[in-house]
């Protein structure tokens, strides 16, 4: 079980632009492991989604400033265009959060997955004939066989009536469809790792249930372990084994679910699972976090969310965040890590 | 009683599918039916949320309120008199009811400054300059925004900054109603509390009526004071919110209720997942609209469309409401696992 699959080490992730240097991702660790399901929650502009991408090598236009991506033994910050290439085909898939950006409108659904389904068994060879269809250089037989494999993989996602379906285009589908079928996609190249960023958030909440249901399912039965991005804490309770809650580009605080979201031991997680309508009586205000999420154009200076945070100090403004172990596996980077162990204060 | 400041009369809105002169020819019209025979009303000072999936006719049947759309058949009133679409009201009509959208960016004019785009409504009820200026400056330090907002254009704003001049814009002309089309959706929770918040503020001091339609139950339970669930166009269900919440007189609405996760992992329920997506609105299912997709559902419901039975505060449109409600029939447990 505890065999690690991805190791992600003090990760930096920068963008130059004509303000500055966004510095995006500074300094991430987190590890997944096989067969584990990992949330990754934040608000907009925490930095969630470029970890993501740089896991994959996808940080374009951005660059990795120095750190270290460990999958499956490869390095993956120094690895050339055809390990990358090699891993994206059957390491780490990855599905995004808006399915009609990411589906190319012009090639049906099933074409789409049979792309996928090549790229997986050759990952190293692509030659256009492939695509071209031509009867001398493609085999008939073997164009059925791959057909019929993306038909399978349509079923295995949920999409109602595959055989009609696979000839379908992502016009004639439902959002939820749509992002059923980016599913099929990342699944036909049996992945070690499915980076999942916020595949259910512009669904509905029956669709995500289902969906989220679904990503469960195929994490039991082919072991395959999932990097969940989220800002919705709702789906990291019902999904995630471990989740890391990041904030300003940094790790905040990690650890197992129920220890993380019953027990926060940084006052960010706090403010968080404060703000949800959940945790208010009906017709009273909700908690709210005041000010906003910082630019992080430039460096950080101390606790990115100190001008947030209710309990900062001087301390906060300045160095770098402490690391606290607060419980076995659950990590907690503020300093003021005592004062919050006492059972829940009048914070609030 | 008061009168109710809407009522909505066995509204219907159709849409032809294809409305080119060939097809009319042709008499090959179809129609997608977004709002099939709904009937309700709100009451001066509630909140009334509208909630259900994609597709359930929400928004139409906000736009019908607004007058973004003329009904197909059927009345919309507002305090007592019949209005038709925006372009035949009159000016006072217009001003009492505001609108926020979901996508603020997209409802806000990127040419415009934050102060012209807030300016718009009042200009168009002919107030001077020095009025509007002041106005203008009092409204956004009503939607706890700086004065130095106003002279920025609408994509310096953060989505809930954008969201603060949508809400200041509704509430310009000292509306009676404003309809809010899932004004929190696109928004993170913390900026999601903030604005969710200001709403229920500006309800109390400014004495507003809400008209509030989300897909979050989390939100709606929050801030509504009566929820209609909506499934292809119709009602299912009408109920205070305090009783939808604790016992549902509708299948449909349980199924809602059961997908919303929860934040506390220790406390996860067992869930009821629906097979498959909503049917086309096209063709809509005979009998009960919900039957293609309900557990409960059996022959009686797939050839008659059940009657409002009212049920303690609820309204339900089920046939097995009664039994439903008492637990004598229970979908939870009974789901297909594909």
């Amino acid at each position: 079980m505890s065999e690690t699959l991805l190791e992600v080490e003090d990760l930096h992730t920068r963008f130059a632009t004509r303000e500055g240097t966004v510095h995006a991702v500074e300094g991430v660790s987190f590890t997944v492991d096989k067969g584990e399901i990992v949330g990754v929650v934040g608000e907009s502009g925490s930095g969630k989604s470029v970890t993501a991408r740089s896991l994959i090598r996808l940080e374009d236009p951005g660059y990795i400033e120095r750190g270290s991506v460990r999958f499956d033994d490869i390095e993956m910050t120094d690895a050339d265009d055809r390990t990358i290439r090699r891993v994206r085909g059957d390491g780490m898939a990855m599905v995004f959060q808006d399915p009609m950006e990411t589906l190319n409108p012009v090639f049906s659904i099933g074409e789409q997955i049979v792309e996928s389904i090549k790229v997986h068994e050759s990952p190293e060879e692509q030659r256009l004939l492939d695509y071209l269809n031509v009867p001398l250089f493609s085999s008939r037989g073997k164009r059925s066989q791959m057909r019929q494999q993306a038909i399978d993989l349509m079923s295995e996602v949920g999409i109602p009536h595959p055989e009609t379906r696979v000839s379908a285009y992502p016009h004639e589908f439902s959002g939820g469809m749509r992002q059923r079928a980016m599913l099929a996609i990342a699944l036909a190249r049996e992945p070690d790792l499915l980076i999942a960023d916020e595949p259910t958030t512009a669904l509905d909440v029956t669709i995500q249930a289902e969906i989220l249901q679904r990503i469960r399912d195929l994490n039991e039965e082919l072991g395959m372990a999932v990097l969940m991005i989220t800002h919705d804490l709702g789906v990291v309770a019902e999904l995630c084994d471990k989740v890391v809650v990041m904030y300003g580009g940094q790790v905040m605080e990690e650890g197992p679910v129920e220890e993380v979201l019953t027990n926060p031991k940084h006052p960010y997680t706090e403010s968080l699972l404060g703000c949800m309508p959940q945790t208010c009586d009906r017709g009273e205000p909700l908690n709210v976090i005041e000010g906003r999420v910082p630019s992080m154009v430039g460096g950080p200076t101390g606790c990115p969310f100190a001008s947030r945070c209710w309990c900062s100090s001087e301390s906060c403004t300045t160095g770098d965040l402490p690391t606290e172990q607060v419980g076995e596996d659950h990590t907690s980077r503020c300093h003021h890590v005592e004062e919050l162990s006492e059972p829940m204060e009048a914070d609030q | 009683m008061t009168r109710p400041i809407v009522e909505i009369d066995d509204v219907v809105k159709r849409f032809p599918v294809d409305d080119s002169l060939f097809a009319k020819l042709l008499g090959n019209d179809t129609y997608v039916t977004a709002v099939d025979g709904v009937s309700l009303s709100i009451e001066p000072g509630e909140t009334l949320a509208l909630v259900g999936e994609s597709g359930s006719g929400k928004s139409t049947l906000a736009n019908l309120v607004t007058g973004l759309h003329a009904p197909t058949s059927g009345t919309i009133r507002f305090e007592g008199k019949a209005v038709g679409e925006a372009t035949t009201r009159d000016k006072e009509t217009l001003a009492a009811i505001g609108m926020v959208f979901q996508n603020p960016r997209g409802s806000l004019d990127s040419r415009l400054t934050i102060e012209q785009i807030i300016a718009e409504p009042l200009k168009a009820r002919g107030w001077s300059a020095s009025e509007r200026e002041q106005k203008v400056e009092s409204l956004i330090e009503r939607v706890n925004l700086s004065q130095a907002y106003l002279p920025r254009h609408p994509h310096e704003l953060s989505g809930g900054e954008a969201q603060r001049v949508a809400i200041a814009r509704a509430i310009a002309l000292n509306p009676r109603l404003i309809v809010l089309d899932e004004p929190v959706s696109a928004l993170d929770v913390s900026v999601q509390a903030k604005i969710v918040n200001l709403l229920m503020e500006l309800q109390q001091d400014l004495n507003l009526t809400y008209l509030f339609i989300a897909h979050d139950l989390n939100v709606v339970e929050h801030i509504a004071d009566r929820i209609a669930v909506m499934y292809l166009g119709q009602l299912m269900e009408l109920a205070p919110t305090e009783a939808l919440f604790t016992q549902t007189s509708h299948p449909y609405t349980e199924t809602l209720l059961s997908a919303i996760p929860s934040v506390d992992p220790t406390k996860q329920k067992e869930r009821v997942i629906l097979d498959g997506d909503i049917p086309s609105p096209i063709n809509t299912p005979n009998g009960c609209v919900f039957h293609t997709r309900c557990p409960l559902a059996d022959e009686q419901c797939a050839t008659q469309t059940p009657a409002a039975e009212h049920i303690g505060e609820s309204t339900s449109w089920c046939h097995y409401a009664a039994e439903f409600t008492s637990d004598e029939k229970q979908i939870t447990g009974a789901v297909s696992d594909d």
